[in-house]
């Protein structure tokens, strides 16, 4: 597969990977866009929209056969071992986070790097901005990494003139398709193959094979380039050893050796429950989380870095920071949610969920993590309240729990945060109009007297009533119908009928008996 | 023992989609690299249990020219096929990702039986050394509708040639 001439970067712009971006024509619904807008829609509307989208039953049809492939929710005897360590080990730094950060701090700046503590997204990004406006950065390539996803930093570097390139495969796909990833670990997994030749071929100006080897070439070709010219490397943190300083970095592409190894500085972002207490900790996180995230014995790549670059060495970087986000989540410590921070980002939860799946991925659940664990998570960290209807977007199946590595009791999270929802002050007209319905009906007479009101209201009112409701109203509606209210008591009636005629069949019978 | 060991280590990585040669001496290793490398330009670790490695390919001045990278290991684990690597001078990090193809040799005083060993002989390092690669087969992507595709950013190929050295 050849490029053509049109491919190479332009004025101002110095990625490969990017050039063309402006040939593509976004074909994405709202909620899936790489920004999430601040006011969304009601989650049902989303919902409902996301079932008809072209995407949706392909998507749902590639997950279900993933879950069944890999058995989500069965777990070897072998791998059950790991689980039961894996599961202590991740709740050991939970008794004393603030311990293990100081430790990794100090650990992290012995082997030469500089350590910086963000409390919010603001702060993460005004760091990343500093280092790399201090150090002339113009090109950074990134290896995949949710954290930064969640304080948009990319938008952030592009505003401050740094070009962001994605470097893994899925994450570049959804890059220039301006969306978010849809799944922790694969976040093209709602894009089919179609899909991505026609997205890549949009870029490249020019018609391309649909062999995903083919896809896969070309993506290689343009991304190499990035890896040679950038001067910063952006990677998330999959575990930080406290003892050590070492951060892991687990990838199967190799694009984190790239991106850690070749650009002259390395900015390093983590959350706080990134951190492990030993070294010696891999041993069994890696082997579970690869088990559970690809159903691999290990995943091709573990890069550990322990610092920048030493004397005599050719490569590495030779700045290396290391950013620690809060973000919300030590608020979690010490309550029943503190639990929902020993996740390790497998994404398995999120393939065995009967409703992720069939909203077609993440991306319904209009927030930076979906799923499960995304119900979880996304109400904890940000603004408090955003996402707190969250957690209504599952079966409580229980599918996750047995999904989860760390067995972190998923299902018990989500009707704590449903609790809470209830009881927020929001809820509280909602809660008073629940409470003068249970008044009316607790006598017959109240329940007649409400079946006589609906039948008056639906001969006096509109049949097409919720369309016409103002403001907000209309939106709440949209996703809903109201039965026939001329047709109230109807079923009542229909019964008192059927046991009028069978009082007189049974009569009848009795005579002629 | 070690050469039960040996033989999961050749099974693990060929399940990777890499593959390992078990030899009986560390010439007969080197001499496998040496024609596994051809004449195609490569980069060659300075690492001493490659030391005697004669190869016909130039060493090209950049080395994302190069489309053969040779090293050593710190140490392998035998049940999942992985190579852990170190960086030092003369040992770029580079080396082991930027060719397409991956050569290793691998003595068998430092396969471990399994990952977690691994983990900890190289725990015990000291000091660490700046970085640790650990590699486990070909570079690969399941990105596009899960289809794996081998050789996405790193290596195409990684070819590993284990020998005795006791």
């Amino acid at each position: 597969m050849t490029e053509h001439s049109c491919g190479g970067p332009t004025d101002g712009q110095r990625s490969t990977a990017l050039a063309g971006r402006e040939r593509i024509r976004p074909d994405r619904p709202e909620w899936a866009a790489g920004e999430i807008p601040a006011h969304r829609r009601p989650l049902p509307l989303i919902t409902r929209d996301a079932l008809t989208v072209r995407t949706a039953r392909p998507t749902h049809d590639r997950l279900a056969a993933l879950n069944e492939e890999r058995h989500v929710g069965t777990w070897t005897p072998e791998v059950a071992r790991l689980r039961e360590q894996g599961a202590a080990i991740r709740r050991e730094t939970l008794t004393d986070l603030e311990k293990y950060l100081q430790q990794l701090t100090g650990s992290v700046e012995r082997n030469g790097a500089v350590v910086h503590r963000a409390g919010t997204p603001a702060e993460a990004r005004a760091v990343i901005a500093r280092i790399a406006r201090e150090n002339g950065v113009r090109l950074a390539v990134k290896s995949k990494s949710m954290a930064t996803e969640e304080i948009h930093l990319n938008a952030h570097l592009n505003a401050e003139g740094v070009e962001v390139v994605e470097t893994d495969l899925g994450e570049y796909i959804v890059q220039l398709a301006d969306e978010r990833p849809s799944h922790i670990v694969g976040p093209a997994l709602h894009k089919s193959r179609q899909d991505v030749t026609d997205l890549f071929g949009q870029l490249a100006g020019a018609e391309l094979s649909g062999e995903p080897e083919d896809l896969a070439a070309f993506a290689r070709t343009r991304l190499r380039a990035d890896f040679k010219a950038a001067d910063l490397g952006i990677s998330g943190v999959n575990f930080a050893a406290a003892d050590t300083g070492t951060l892991a970095i687990v990838t199967n592409e190799g694009n984190a050796d790239m991106v850690t190894s070749q650009p002259r500085v390395h900015v390093a972002v983590m959350t706080v429950e990134k951190v492990i207490p030993r070294f010696a900790d891999l041993g069994v996180l890696v082997p579970l989380l690869c088990d559970a995230a690809t159903k691999q014995r290990v995943s091709v790549y573990q890069t550990l870095v322990n610092g920048p670059r030493r004397a005599g060495e050719s490569d590495g970087p030779e700045q290396l920071h290391l950013v620690i986000l809060d973000n919300g989540r030590t608020k979690a410590l010490g309550t029943p949610q503190e639990e929902v921070l020993a996740c390790i980002r497998c994404g398995n939860c999120q393939i065995s969920c009967p409703v992720y799946r069939t909203v077609g991925g993440g991306h319904p659940y209009s927030a930076v993590y979906g799923g499960p664990i995304g119900a979880v998570l996304s109400p904890l960290i940000g603004d408090p309240g955003t996402d707190s209807d969250l957690p209504f977007l599952s079966s409580l199946c229980g599918a996750c729990y047995d999904a989860c590595p760390v067995k972190i009791p998923i299902p018990d999270l989500l009707v704590n945060l449903r609790a809470q929802h209830e009881s927020a002050p929001a809820a509280g007209a909602a809660r008073a109009g629940w409470r003068a319905w249970g008044l009316a009906w607790r006598t017959g007479a109240g329940f007649r007297a409400t079946l006589a009101a609906a039948r008056l209201a639906g001969r006096l009112l509109p049949d097409r009533l919720l369309a016409r409701l103002p403001g907000p109203g209309r939106g709440w509606a949209a996703g809903r119908a109201l039965p026939p209210l001329r047709e109230a008591g109807a079923f009542r009636r229909w019964f008192r009928r059927y046991d009028e005629r069978r009082a007189a069949t049974r009569k009848r019978d009795g005579r002629q008996g | 023992m070690n050469q039960e060991l040996a033989e999961l280590f050749r099974d693990r990585l060929a399940e990777a989609g890499g593959s390992a040669e078990l030899t009986a001496s560390h010439d007969e290793a080197l001499s496998l690299v040496r024609e596994w490398a051809g004449d195609r330009p490569v980069l060659v670790d300075d690492h001493p249990d490659l030391t005697g490695l004669e190869v016909a390919g130039d060493r090209p001045p950049d080395p994302w020219d190069a489309e053969v990278g040779v090293t050593g290991v710190l140490g392998a684990a035998a049940d999942t096929g992985t190579l852990a690597l170190g960086p030092a001078p003369g040992r770029p990090r580079g080396t082991a990702v930027l060719p397409g193809t991956h050569l290793a040799v691998v003595p068998l005083s430092r396969l471990h039986a399994d990952y977690a060993a691994l983990i900890m002989a190289l725990g015990r390092l000291d000091p660490l050394p700046s970085g640790l690669q650990l590699v486990t087969g070909p570079s690969r992507s399941g990105d596009i509708e899960s289809a794996m595709i081998q050789g996405m950013h790193g290596p195409r190929a990684v070819r590993v040639a284990v020998y005795p050295d006791r």
